[in-house]
């Protein structure tokens, strides 16, 4: 937890109301973001990404499974994430397991769209290498290692460029195989295929203080939310998902004018971002 | 545990093995607690059991689609009967899109092939909402009628809670 004084809380209050935030930002402006791809060699696809004092590490990692019998021609995809006793003392022990199941599930419910598999970032029928008999899994792991406010933000765009990163080893069937018999196949270490990012959104959330809201909180601004509202937007401009934090009531009027702030804001953060991403991958490619 | 001057609420949701299809399937949904916990505890009035903790249980005996809202809604009513002190009671609706429609109470099996999903939970005579999830790709004119779907239906279960708690009340003061 943040200890504030009760003038501090106050200063940060006035700041928010006044439009100017005490490191100078206004409510609507994300701190500066920046990307490196390539962090983790053992994985297919990784990136780290920060956003002023907060630090994430996202790593893509894809294994050659069985889809199941219920979808069999869908791979499957799994997001989980770490919060590191680095970023925050209170993470020491079982106490980040809380919030990193909260952030697991809110990234699984913004990335991976409905059970049907509709409006998913990522196409899960891309994954299937033989219908019903092989696919690929794809394990998404996300890593906190500062944390400074504003994580699902960041830790969605930081999948985001992980998975922009990620190379997935093409697979050649060997033979024609019968019945129940697995297919043998064959991985090349040679070829890759990308995957295609555009449609993965981005998470925006808005966190409301006092009267207003603001996008990025830190975690000063964080300790003075009544409720947080994140949103995943793609590149239409589709909601891909919500969660709602903070256990304030909000009017539904409100909300409703969050998201079109949200989704505002969301087109400037995706052109950033994707520069950013641009400009990581070819200072990765360099080095 | 640390000193705190306003109460704790502690909300913990289980399923039972045979409520699923499938054997212990429920333990899927463990992000179910903190659901229920952040649904409730802007309706509680914490303030007033300072040094106090609240336990919420719920168990689900058996899963026909819809649990987390039907587990919500249970919760409250039970919290009102415990004579926990409440702004108001919480309703929660979910709306299941699929294809081009919206079903208002999906059962497991519509569940099961959703595009995209909707819960919400709310306070039907504060018209505050207190808890707010999407899944699934939605449209703002979508996002609209869902919600408005959902906010009807929240109104009318509202009703129908108050009016079990009354008769329950009354029920046992003869």
């Amino acid at each position: 937890m943040v200890g504030l004084s009760a003038g501090e809380k106050h200063f940060i209050q006035g700041g928010i109301a006044q439009d100017l935030r005490s490191d100078g930002r206004k409510r609507l402006t994300y701190r500066s973001i920046y990307v490196e791809t390539g962090v983790i060699p053992q994985a297919h696809g990784s990136a780290r990404v920060r956003l002023g004092a907060t630090d994430v590490i996202a790593s893509v990692k894809a294994e050659l499974g069985r889809p199941s019998g219920l979808q069999p021609d869908k791979g499957k995809i799994a997001i989980f994430v770490d919060c590191s006793p680095t970023a925050a003392p209170m993470f020491e022990g079982r106490g980040g397991e809380e919030l990193s199941t909260e952030l697991s599930v809110a990234l699984q419910r913004c990335l991976l769209g409905g059970k049907s598999g509709a409006g998913a970032g990522i196409d899960p029928a891309s994954l299937v290498v033989v219908e019903g008999k092989v696919c690929w899994d794809l394990y998404i792991d996300g890593l906190v290692i500062s944390s400074d406010g504003n994580l699902l933000d960041a830790l969605a765009a930081a999948i985001k460029a992980a998975l922009s990163n990620t190379g997935i080893p093409k697979v050649d069937v060997a033979a024609e195989t019968t019945g129940d018999e697995q297919p043998e196949v064959n991985i090349s270490d040679e070829e890759f295929l990308q995957f295609d990012t555009s449609g993965i959104p981005v998470i925006v959330t808005l966190t409301k203080v006092g009267r207003h809201y603001i996008v990025d909180a830190t975690s000063e601004e964080e300790s003075q939310m009544s409720s947080a509202v994140s949103i995943s937007i793609n590149r239409k401009g589709h909601i891909c998902g919500l969660t709602k934090r903070g256990g304030a009531g909000l009017d539904p009027s409100i909300i409703l004018d969050m998201i079109s702030v949200a989704k505002h804001v969301s087109e400037q953060l995706l052109n950033k971002l994707d520069s950013e991403i641009a400009a990581a991958e070819a200072s990765d490619e360099e080095s | 545990m640390m000193y705190s001057d306003i109460g704790r609420l502690n909300c913990n949701v289980s399923y039972t093995t045979f409520s699923t299809p499938v054997r212990g399937q429920g333990s899927d949904h463990k992000e179910y607690s903190s659901m229920l916990l952040k649904a409730l505890e802007g309706a509680i009035m914490l303030e007033t059991f300072p040094k106090t903790t609240v336990d919420v249980f719920a168990l689900v005996l058996e899963s026909g689609g819809s649990d987390l809202p039907v587990v919500i809604s249970c919760a409250s009513l039970a919290l009102a009967d415990a004579g926990i002190r409440m702004y108001d009671l919480v309703a929660a609706v979910s709306v299941s899109c699929l294809g081009k429609n919206l079903v208002i109470d999906p059962i497991l099996e519509e569940e099961s092939y959703q595009d995209g999903s909707l819960i919400l939970t709310c306070m039907p005579s504060r018209y505050e909402v207190t808890q707010l999830t999407f899944t699934g790709e939605w449209s703002t004119p979508d996002i609209n009628e869902a919600m408005q779907l959902c906010l009807d239906a929240c109104g009318k279960l509202g009703k129908v809670m108050r009016s079990c708690l009354k008769e329950a009340a009354s029920g046992s003061q003869d």
